[in-house]
């Protein structure tokens, strides 16, 4: 399960370097001004539009933050209106494309959550096909693959959901968001359930239990015990839902874990 | 576990390699600076690419060095995980001690400080955060770091049972507001209130805390940190008397421990729940 995209504020960028080319331009400008070196002068030209376009960058993606966040809480809450309204509104924010991409990434696990599977897959392959580039620029490749995947797989499309897998395994150019890799096992297990072989999806649940529970967030957590839950055949005692109809989307399509999950009062 | 060893040991070769590439490039672009400024319109010529490729060499050394972090962060998470910690440890020592990436040493010097801590070295890892927190303001600023950076110093000081530093840390994060924020800062610090809570007798209050804040706490923290939080929110309903008690047990039921000593670093100075982890067989 992949869960939201969680903003990376530590990732790596340009602004340091972009600082060392400032710092650069000013000491140009001054032993330019000093020696009267004609070319140095122009580089005045360049620093303001740069610090005034990196004010209003930064700006931009404080508010992206903020809403993020607050809607992240509201959907984990089980307010799908008010996440909805923030994903999508960002989601339409052409002018920074790679948070737009994550925006929409976040709608179609907001429309999943909903039971609107295919709304879901649609968003996610609209995504990986016609505006790759921006998943691209976002790192959101492969964890947009895996989640396609998933959605294949809970739909029951599993050669499908197997090609995503695959295409989720390819090295990215960006580095891996924290979680992929424990999704890819886990749409695995799914894949492997819905193939009623469910000693495998124990085995390969079992094997990536201790990287889950280290890389996905509680609230991501919580379908995966479902899961884990159902391979083994054991009551789920130990999680209750936390609104009604939570989780009820693993089983829109999947008629046993519909039965399991209405049995342990999902 | 042989080729994660493989793995780090190549990343670490090449991040070397690529620090000294880096330092020569800087050389030659400061020489092409110089040479420009005293040759004039000739000189340019030359020296405007040398810059150029340094400047361009940099930004892609550096982003080869993030990803490789990313990775060796990703397995060191993972061995912690486990109940790894050395290497944990040995991953996030060496990257705490990379000179050309402030952002990169101040996350790892967090994460090393968290390591610490679950070796139940607590104050190896108050001196390490205390460090970052009141040194590197300005990567800490940079990379989202500021208020879980003090929240780190105020969990450190509450489970010291130093609870008037740990308030005045907390004081001290809530006023590092300005985003971005790691996502888990905000449940960081209320666990420490939690702690500080509990450590001043008031149960019921810390065990409110939790449940008000349970689902935003779900959802930004990971599964693995989620187990203390579970764990502390056990020992406040026990804490509290008979009638919680039995849902207390529930919680520690949930997280008996995945590997030795996993929960042993909250009891190393805090006795009350040391007896209780050892009551509750939560300890070897």
């Amino acid at each position: 399960m992949a869960g939201l995209v969680r903003w990376r504020p530590w990732a790596p960028d340009y602004e340091q370097y972009i600082g060392m080319l400032i710092g650069s331009e000013a000491l140009g400008l001054v032993v330019g001004f000093l020696v009267h070196h004609p070319m140095l002068v122009a580089f005045p030209l360049v620093v303001p539009p740069y610090v005034a376009a990196k004010a209003l960058w930064r700006r931009h993606g404080r508010a992206f933050v903020r809403e993020m966040r607050e809607a992240h809480d509201a959907l984990n809450a089980g307010n799908f209106a008010r996440a909805r309204e923030s994903f999508a509104y960002w989601a339409a924010n052409r002018p920074s494309p790679a948070l737009a991409a994550i925006a929409r990434h976040d709608l179609a696990w907001t429309a999943m959550c909903e039971g609107e599977l295919e709304e879901a897959r649609d968003l996610q392959l609209h995504g990986l096909t016609k505006d790759r580039k921006s998943l691209e620029r976002a790192g959101l490749v492969q964890l947009s693959s895996i989640d396609l995947a998933l959605l294949f797989a809970l739909l029951g499309d599993l050669e499908t959901a197997e090609t995503w897998i695959a295409e989720a395994e390819k090295p990215a150019k960006k580095a891996p968001r924290r979680g992929v890799e424990a999704i890819i096992a886990v749409v695995r297990a799914v894949v492997a359930l819905r193939r009623d072989r469910a000693a495998d999806a124990v085995q390969i649940l079992e094997d990536n239990w201790s990287m889950c529970e280290a890389r996905l967030s509680g609230d991501t957590m919580r379908p995966i015990y479902v899961i884990r839950a159902f391979a083994r055949r054991e009551e789920l005692s130990y999680q209750r839902p936390k609104y009604p109809g939570e989780l009820a989307y693993i089983g829109t399509a999947w008629p046993e874990m519909a039965e399991f999950l209405a049995a342990n009062g999902y | 576990m042989a080729a994660e060893q493989s793995l780090v040991q190549t990343t670490r070769r090449s991040v070397n390699a690529l620090y000294r590439v880096q330092q020569v490039g800087g050389v030659f672009a400061g020489l092409a600076g110089v040479g420009m400024m005293a040759g004039g319109a000739t000189a340019s010529l030359v020296g405007i690419p040398i810059i150029a490729l340094v400047f361009g060499g940099s930004v892609l050394l550096a982003k080869r060095q993030a990803r490789r972090f990313v990775v060796e962060a990703q397995l060191a998470g993972d061995a912690m995980g486990r109940g790894e910690l050395a290497k944990a440890h040995e991953i996030f020592d060496y990257w705490a001690d990379i000179k050309n990436n402030h952002r990169i040493m101040v996350l790892a010097c967090h994460n090393l400080a968290s390591v610490f801590t679950q070796q139940g070295k607590l104050e190896e890892a108050r001196r390490l955060h205390l460090e970052n927190s009141e040194h590197e303001l300005k990567w800490l600023r940079r990379t989202g770091l500021t208020k879980l950076s003090a929240a780190g110093v105020a969990y450190t000081n509450a489970l010291l049972g130093d609870l008037d530093a740990a308030t005045r840390w907390i004081t001290i994060a809530e006023r590092r507001s300005k985003l971005p924020q790691m996502p888990n800062a905000d449940p960081s610090l209320i666990i420490v209130r939690v702690i500080v809570g509990l450590r001043r007798g008031q149960s019921e209050e810390a065990a409110r805390l939790l449940d008000d804040n349970w689902t935003m706490i779900e959802g930004r923290v990971v599964a693995k940190s989620l187990r203390t939080y579970r764990l502390l929110r056990g020992f406040a309903r026990v804490s509290m008397g008979p009638r919680d008690a039995g849902r207390g047990h529930e919680d520690v039921a949930m997280v008996r421990p995945q590997y030795p000593n996993e929960h042993a670093y909250l009891g190393t100075a805090w006795p009350e729940m040391a007896a209780f982890l050892a009551t509750h067989g939560l300890v070897p």
